[in-house]
C-alpha cells in the first residue's frame, strides 16, 4: 500500500507535468512529479472535507486516478502521444542530466551525498520538533483517524496554532499515515530530494550544466534550510515551493515559447499558497510581473493572466474562505491578527530584528553577503545590458524580505511577542528569500555570461 | 609533381583535425583539472572560514551520516526514547496496554514533582504531548480546563512512582508502581 499510494501521486504529478511542459526532461519529471501530486491530492483531499466528506486513502487514490487518467486524456487528446513517450524520444543523456565535466561532476557528487545523508537523519529520527508535535504531526495523525480536518483534537484543545495554517503539509502526513508509513519524515525525504532534483532540471533550462550544477550545491548548502529540511515542520516545504515557482517563471521569461513554464510556476505557486499563508509575499512580485508582460511588452494575454492569477491564488483563498466558515471553531487557533493602518511605532525594531536575523551567516553562510554584491552587478547589467531578467531576480528577493518585515509589523499577536517570533522563527521565514537570492546571484548577466565561458571551456562542445 | 603535392595536401588535411581534436581534449582536460581545483580550494575555505557552512558540513552531513551508519540497527521505537526520554517510554507502556478509546486520567503534578526533575518525567505534565504519543486515546488532566468535564468519563488511571491508586476504586494487592489500571 505504501508504495503504491506513493506511485499514484507521481503518477498523478507526472501527468500535470507532461500536460503542463509537453516535453519535460526525464530530472523534470523525477523532480517535480512527487511535489506536485501531493499537492493536487492534498487539494482534493481539502476539497472534499470542506464538501462535508470523510477523508480516507482509498477515496484520495480513487480520485487521484480519476484525475490521472483526465490529465493523461487532455495530454492525448491535445499532443495525439502518449504521455512520457516524448521525453524517451530520442533520448540523449546531455539534453536530460546536462552536459558533464569535472566541476559538474564534483558539484553533483557533494550534492547527492548532502541530500543522502539528509535524508538519512531525516528518515532515522522520529518526529521531534516542538511545532511538529504540538501542531502538524499531531494534528496529521488525528486527520488520518478520523478524516476530517475539525476533529476531536480541534474541539478538546489539544493543537496548537499550525491548525490554522494552509493544509497542504498536515493533509500530507496524514495521507502518508493513512498510506501506513510509521515515519511522518518522509515527508521532509520527497520535499528536500524533490527540490535538489526540480532546482537542477529547471535551472538547466536557463543556464549551463555547470551553473545548474554549481548554484544547486549552493542553495542545498544554505545552513540553517538544510538543518531544518529534515525536521517535519511547514518551513522548508513553502520554501521549496515558492522558490521553485519564481524559477519556473524565469524559465518562461527565457523560452517565451513555452508557456507550460509560465503554468507550472502557477502551480507551485498554488502548493506554496495552501502551505503558509506568508506565500501572498511570492504572490505580490509574481502577480506584478504578469501584469507587466500583460500590459508593457503584451507578451501574455489578458486570460493568461487570469489563468495565472486564479491558480495560484484559489487554494490559498479556498482556505481563507473555510476558516471564515468554521470561525467560531478555528478562530482560537488564529494567533495572527493585521492591523489596518501603518504601525511606525515599532518599524525600528522590526527591522533590526530582521536585519540580524538575514545578516547571520551562521544561517545563510555566504549567501547574503554575495546577493549584496549581486545588486549592484544587476543595475549595471541593467543599464548596460538592458538585461531585464538580472533586475527582476534581485527585486523579487528585495520585495519579499520587506513584505516579511512589513507583515511582522503589522501583526496583532494574541499570544506572542514579536520579539519572541522574529528570534525564534525569523530564521525559517528567509529560506525562500535566501535560495532566490542564489537565483539572483546565478541569473545576474555578468556571472551567467562568466559561467558560459567557464562552461565552454571545460564541457565537450554540443555535435550538430 | 602536382599529384605528389595533392597527396601531401590530403594528408596534411586528414591529420589536422585529429591534430586540433587532441589539443582540444588536451586543453579541455587542464581547463577541467585547473577550475576543479579553484572550485575545491573555494569550498574549502567556505567551509572553514564559515561557522555555518562548517556547522552544515561537519555537522549536518558527515555527523549524522556516520551516526545513522553506526546506529542502524536501533529499532524505530527506541529511537523515539533515545529523543524523547524516559516519559516517552512511560507513555508507550500505557499505549500498549489501552485499547485505542481509552481516557487515560493521567498523573497529578505533585506525583511528578516528587521524582527529580533530571529524569525528564516533568514532559509529562505537557498535554499537547502525551496526546501527540497517547493519540487516538486521551490522556486526561485533573487541573485542565477543557479535561475537567470529561475525567468522569476516565476509563484508565495512570499509576506513577505509586500514585494514582486512590483514583482506582478496587485498586489490586500487588501494587505496580508505575502502570495503567482500567475502572471503567
Amino acid at each position: 500500500m505504501l508504495l503504491i499510494g506513493l506511485f499514484v501521486t507521481f503518477l498523478l504529478g507526472f501527468s500535470v507535468v507532461q500536460l503542463l511542459l509537453k516535453k519535460p526532461t526525464l530530472l523534470e519529471i523525477l523532480g517535480l512529479s512527487v511535489m506536485i501530486g501531493l499537492g493536487i491530492q492534498t487539494f482534493v483531499m481539502f476539497l472534499l472535507n470542506f464538501a462535508g466528506m470523510n477523508i480516507s486513502s482509498s477515496s484520495t487514490l480513487i480520485i487521484s486516478a480519476v484525475l490521472i487518467l483526465l490529465f493523461s486524456g487532455l495530454y492525448f487528446w491535445q499532443y495525439k502521444t502518449i504521455p512520457g513517450v516524448a521525453t524517451f524520444e530520442n533520448f540523449s543523456f546531455t539534453a536530460n542530466f546536462g552536459a558533464p565535466n569535472l566541476v559538474w561532476l564534483i558539484c553533483i557528487g557533494f550534492t547527492a551525498f548532502i541530500i543522502y545523508s539528509m535524508s538519512l537523519k531525516a528518515l532515522f529520527w522520529p518526529t521531534y520538533a516542538t511545532d511538529a508535535i504540538t501542531s502538524f504531526d499531531i494534528y496529521a495523525k488525528a486527520i488520518a483517524h478520523e478524516g476530517k480536518l475539525i476533529n476531536s483534537l480541534i474541539f478538546e484543545h489539544r493543537v496548537g496554532p499550525g491548525v490554522a495554517y494552509p493544509p497542504l503539509y498536515t493533509l500530507g502526513v496524514a495521507y502518508f499515515y493513512q498510506l501506513g508509513f510509521e515515519n511522518a519524515n518522509v515527508i521532509s525525504v520527497v520535499f528536500l530530494v524533490g527540490f535538489a532534483v526540480s532546482f537542477y532540471a529547471l535551472f538547466l533550462r536557463i543556464s549551463n550544466s555547470t551553473s545548474a550544477a554549481f548554484f544547486t550545491l549552493m542553495v542545498v548548502s544554505i545552513p540553517e534550510f538544510l538543518a531544518q529540511s529534515a525536521v517535519n515542520i511547514t518551513s522548508g516545504p513553502q520554501a521549496v515551493y515558492s522558490s521553485l515557482a519564481v524559477v519556473s517563471f524565469f524559465v518562461w521569461i527565457k523560452n517565451k515559447e513555452n508557456k507550460g513554464y509560465f503554468l507550472l510556476s502557477a502551480v507551485l505557486l498554488a502548493c506554496s499558497g495552501f502551505i503558509r499563508s506568508e506565500d501572498i509575499l511570492y504572490m505580490a512580485p509574481l502577480f506584478l510581473l504578469v501584469v507587466y508582460y500583460i500590459f508593457a511588452t503584451k507578451e501574455l494575454s489578458i486570460v493568461d493572466g487570469v489563468k495565472y492569477i486564479t491558480i495560484g491564488f484559489l487554494p490559498f483563498f479556498l482556505w481563507q474562505l473555510f476558516l471564515k466558515v468554521n470561525i467560531a471553531i478555528m478562530d482560537k487557533y488564529v494567533q495572527v491578527e493585521m492591523m489596518g493602518s501603518p504601525n511606525f511605532a515599532q518599524w525600528r525594531k522590526v527591522w533590526d530584528l530582521g536585519y540580524n536575523t538575514i545578516m547571520t551567516t551562521q544561517y545563510y553562510g555566504a549567501t547574503v553577503y554575495l546577493f549584496l554584491i549581486v545588486i549592484l552587478a544587476s543595475i549595471a547589467a541593467f543599464v548596460i545590458k538592458k538585461d531585464k531578467l538580472s533586475i527582476w531576480s534581485v527585486a523579487i528577493v528585495i520585495m519579499v524580505f520587506l513584505g516579511y518585515l512589513v507583515l511582522v509589523n503589522q501583526m496583532k499577536l494574541r499570544e506572542d511577542t514579536i520579539d519572541n517570533i522574529v528570534s525564534f522563527s525569523g530564521k525559517r521565514f528567509f529560506f525562500g528569500v535566501t535560495i532566490l537570492m542564489w537565483v539572483a546571484i546565478a541569473t545576474n548577466y555578468f556571472v551567467a555570461a562568466a559561467f558560459e565561458k567557464i562552461h565552454s571551456l571545460i564541457s565537450k562542445p554540443e555535435q550538430k | 609533381m602536382s599529384k605528389k603535392n595533392n597527396k601531401s595536401n590530403r594528408t596534411e588535411a586528414a591529420k589536422l583535425p585529429a591534430k586540433s581534436t587532441s589539443d582540444g581534449v588536451f586543453l579541455r582536460v587542464i581547463s577541467n583539472t585547473i577550475i576543479a581545483l579553484i572550485l575545491i580550494v573555494v569550498l574549502y575555505i567556505g567551509k572553514t572560514n564559515n561557522v555555518g557552512y562548517a556547522f552544515m558540513w561537519d555537522t549536518l552531513v558527515k555527523q549524522n551520516y556516520a551516526m545513522v551508519k553506526e546506529n542502524s540497527h536501533i529499532p524505530y521505537l527506541d529511537r523515539n526514547e533515545q529523543r524523547h526520554g524516559v516519559s516517552y517510554k512511560y507513555l508507550a507502556d500505557i499505549k500498549k496496554q489501552t485499547p485505542e478509546d481509552a481516557l487515560i486520567l493521567m498523573p497529578a503534578d505533585s506525583s511528578l514533582n516528587k521524582v527529580d526533575p533530571k529524569y525528564g518525567f516533568n514532559e509529562l505534565k505537557n498535554r499537547t504531548k502525551a496526546t501527540f504519543f497517547l493519540y487516538p486515546r486521551k490522556p486526561l488532566y485533573r487541573t485542565d480546563t477543557f479535561d475537567r468535564a470529561m475525567l468522569p468519563k476516565a476509563t484508565y488511571v495512570a499509576i506513577f512512582s505509586g500514585d494514582g491508586y486512590a483514583d482506582v476504586p478496587n485498586p489490586p494487592a500487588d501494587r505496580n508502581p508505575f502502570t495503567v489500571i482500567k475502572i471503567k
